[in-house]
């Protein structure tokens, strides 16, 4: 028997099981690609205007840092900047989870064994994975091209985009396959590989705003870049891709080979025989639970805090040089310095992904129910609301020390700069803390979702945040009025260092939060479990 | 209090499946209950009912003369529950996870646990991701088991297990049984249930079609007799009550309802009776004849008249 025997019937597997989450992800980014484009060609009409878009753009270490530089001046030029980051970083994700989903975490339910006993191969499941994995990417490309096609612009730069888009997906399906091969925890793998794109992405930011092009082909998501649809449409970028691919499905092809089913490459340890004494209590659980998640959550933001710090000068010499930011800054409220307009709009952006965190710890409950141990502490003498209690406390907490975590971050590197490295930590601990109201808002969308809706739990809070940002997007290039951003509790805590602090949208918010938790955890209270 | 668990007329849909259609059960303090029934006739709904995580639509349940739903948390520090199909954190090994369960109901006897560990042979320092399910079933019972509650529900607990770790788990149910422990047991293991059980109660459907100590539901069902007699066997087919029936020359063998053995006896005494074999039923007999009696249309409704097809 072949070591991939089985294969199509797997890919057949997949798809079935995929066939709504498939098209959702990787039709979400061509829906964004396509919509994104339409629109910007609709805002920025003249030639004139792109222009003065692009060199207020280029000028913008924001921007740079978030996009990198606009490439053309054409309507094409300017929706592959527009889009360029967030299409990456979506496909990527898709790609990611779709190949931990049908290989590792296949693995640990232990349906890979029921399927591994009929004929199917070693390298069946891998190889499927991939398969579907660059299949779906290759599809997404093609409909991205033919949708930028479709709205008159040049085919050639339409085809490169497509491809550059699907190149960081096809990146990190490969990451992702050597990273199911590590673990024997699919979280765990899906961390791994998550980790290794944002590190990745960082790597490409950071060159962007130093303007070091050698930093930028360090990084897959400089490579794709360096593809400039619309600007030069070069192909030859895509060989650093396949390179890489090649060289990570070799690497998880050889781990599989050489592992036992369930396995991991990293080996399981024993651990103690009895609990350590403060291990006693539901909320001790959840820490020991959460820790882990909270841990790396708290190092990575610490980090990329302490990089954007590091960028920050750079990034307030070119603001000082760009009028139009000055004068957005100093409309903001602040009439300070640059660099303080800097880290107020890389807060607002940094609360919004740590939102993602603050909504995966709190559908820990969901996990916990519906793997059934949540039912082995409640049939202890613990009540359903301490047990998810215990958990929404460590949210709440952990939420502030991830924020504080970006402050801590950006003001020793800055402060260090400056020559004031407690006065800037403490001023940008506080302007990354008074985001905490807003992500904790969408902390207890998760939780009412979870009280209410279960089935819709996983669903709902990353919809929410998927709307505050869509939001954004309609008022910038669709040109709704702003005022509708108003809906998102982003948009209402003061963008400190620049705006000055106000306590009211604060206590507003919380009140907002605790009574959406509230009213989630009446739901629980009622309903069946399990 | 005598009866440690009360329930009668439960009533619990699932959108439109009705998987509780008016159960009763009652489990008197001190003894083993056996709880039996086929896959899906809703023992596990029951005990999630009588564990609080889920709420009856109708139906009284009393369990340690609270209710099971507005009074959990209290209730839940005089049992102990062992789910059929047990998941631990993939992080938290075996042990950890014993003693965390065992401390959050007021602590548990270290020199039991390290008894019972040794008796089920099981290793306190794998991660829970690491365990087979019998494993992590025994995990479950060893935290169980260690603490010193009043009554133990167990949901098919040892379904994973082998036939050593079987008969150390009858043993170790037989010490709670002497200590005074109440203990409802799911199983579908009838050996064990025989061995164990003070009183059965058989589930079909979200129903209770028969509850008492073994003694009485075998009264209530049919003995297998054999017998060679000093003459050849008179006429029987036709009597009342004799089933089954199969002779050859003087010897015979049949199955009897309890209230027809004592007239079957008499006829067979007036020949003669050279030998005799009664055995009662067992209990998977007794079964059987349920969900055979389920098959062939007994009380049939519309709906399973398909499955007999």
């Amino acid at each position: 028997m072949s070591t991939l025997t089985g294969t199509g019937g797997l890919i057949r597997l997949i798809l079935r099981r995929d066939r709504v989450r498939l098209p959702a992800w990787f039709g979400l980014v061509a829906m964004l690609v396509i919509g994104v484009a339409s629109s910007v060609a609709a805002a920025y009409p003249t030639e004139e205007a792109r222009q003065a878009f692009l060199h207020t753009t280029n000028g913008d270490p924001t921007q740079l840092m978030m996009i990198g530089p606009i490439y053309d001046s054409s309507a094409g030029g300017l929706a592959a900047w527009r889009v360029r980051g967030q299409a990456a970083l979506l496909i990527a994700l898709a790609s990611l989870l779709l190949v931990i989903r049908s290989t590792r975490a296949e693995e640990e339910a232990g349906r890979s064994e029921l399927l591994g006993s009929t004929v199917v191969g070693r390298h069946a499941a891998l190889t499927a994975a991939l398969t579907v994995a660059f299949a779906a990417n290759l599809v997404t490309a093609l409909v991205v091209a033919l949708g930028l096609m479709g709205q008159g612009l040049p085919p050639r730069g339409s085809l490169v985009m497509g491809l550059s888009v699907a190149a960081a997906g096809w990146v990190f399906a490969a990451v992702a396959g050597l990273a199911a091969q590590l673990t024997e925890s699919s979280r765990t793998a899906g961390g791994l590989a998550a980790m290794a794109m944002g590190i990745l992405y960082a790597v490409r930011a950071g060159a962007d705003v130093e303007k070091s092009s050698w930093v930028s082909w360090l990084s897959p998501f400089g490579w794709t870049q360096h593809m400039r649809p619309f600007a030069g449409d070069h192909y030859w970028p895509l060989l650093p891709v396949v390179g890489l691919i090649l060289l990570l499905v070799a690497g998880a092809y050889r781990m599989s080979a050489r592992r036992d089913l369930g396995a991991g490459i990293l080996p399981p340890r024993l651990g103690p025989a009895d609990a350590a004494p403060s291990l006693r209590t539901s909320i001790a659980l959840a820490w020991r639970l959460q820790r882990g998640t909270l841990l790396a959550w708290a190092i990575a933001f610490t980090a990329f805090g302490a990089g954007l710090g590091g960028a920050a000068r750079s990034a307030a010499d070119q603001l000082n040089a760009s009028e139009a930011l000055r004068e957005l800054i100093e409309r903001m409220g602040g009439g300070g310095r640059p660099a303080d307009g800097f880290f107020a709009f890389v807060i607002y952006l940094m609360s919004q992904v740590i939102t993602l965190y603050a909504i995966q710890a709190t559908l820990r409950l969901r996990a916990e129910e519906i793997s059934g141990r949540a039912d082995l502490i409640l049939t202890g003498p613990v009540g359903r609301l301490r047990w998810a209690g215990g958990h929404l406390a460590i949210v709440a907490a952990g939420s502030g020390i991830v924020l504080a975590g970006l402050g801590v971050g950006m003001g020793l590197v800055h402060g260090l700069s400056t020559g004031d490295p407690g006065g800037e930590i403490a001023r940008l601990v506080g302007a990354s803390l008074t985001r905490l109201p807003s992500v904790l808002v969408l902390a207890a969308v998760s939780t009412l979702a979870y009280g209410l809706l279960p089935r819709l739990a996983a669903i709902i809070p990353y919809a929410a945040l998927g709307l505050c940002l869509v939001l954004e997007f309609a008022v910038e290039l669709l040109g709704a009025d702003p005022s509708i951003l108003q809906v998102s509790p982003f948009a209402q805590t003061p963008g400190l260092p620049v705006a000055a602090f106000t306590v009211t949208p604060l206590v507003l918010l919380t009140v907002v939060a605790t009574g959406l938790t509230a009213v989630g955890l009446a739901g629980l209270r009622r309903r069946d479990l399990g | 209090m005598s009866n440690m668990i009360s329930v009668s007329g439960l009533v619990k849909t699932f959108g439109r499946t009705r998987a509780l259609d008016g159960l009763d059960l009652t489990v008197r303090a001190g003894e083993v209950h056996g709880f039996l029934g086929p896959n899906g006739a809703g023992k596990s709904t029951t005990i999630r009912i009588l564990l609080g995580l889920l709420r009856q639509d109708a139906g009284t349940a009393r369990l340690l003369d609270g209710d099971p739903w507005q009074d959990a948390t209290a209730l839940h520090r005089r049992l102990a529950y062992v789910p059929g199909d047990v998941t631990l954190w993939p992080d938290l090994t075996g042990g950890e996870t014993i003693d965390l369960l065992g401390r959050m109901r007021g602590g548990l006897d270290p020199r039991r646990r390290a008894e019972l560990l040794e008796r089920f042979e099981l290793d306190p320092r794998k991660k829970g991701r690491a365990y087979s399910k019998g494993n992590r079933q025994k995990v479950a019972l060893v935290a169980a088991l260690s603490s010193d509650a009043d009554l133990l529900i167990l949901d098919e607990p040892t379904s994973g297990l082998d036939p050593l770790m079987e008969a150390v788990f009858q043993e170790s149910i037989q010490e709670e049984r002497n200590k005074g422990r109440t203990v409802l047991l799911s199983s579908h293991i009838l050996a064990e249930v025989e061995a164990l059980c003070d009183r059965v109660s058989i589930i079909r459907r979200g129903r209770t079609v028969e509850t008492g100590t073994l003694t009485e539901l075998r009264h209530l069902t049919r003995t297998s007799i054999t017998a060679e007699l000093a003459g050849p066997v008179p006429q029987l087919a036709g009597s009342v009550g004799v089933h089954d029936l199969w002779t050859q020359g003087s010897r015979l063998r049949c199955q009897v309802d309890g209230d027809a053995l004592d007239p079957l006896l008499g006829e067979l005494v007036k020949v003669g009776v050279r030998s005799l074999v009664s055995r009662p039923p067992t209990l998977e007999e007794m079964f059987l004849r349920h969900y055979e009696d389920d098959l062939s249309g007994a009380g049939a409704t519309g709906e399973h008249a398909a499955v007999r097809r």
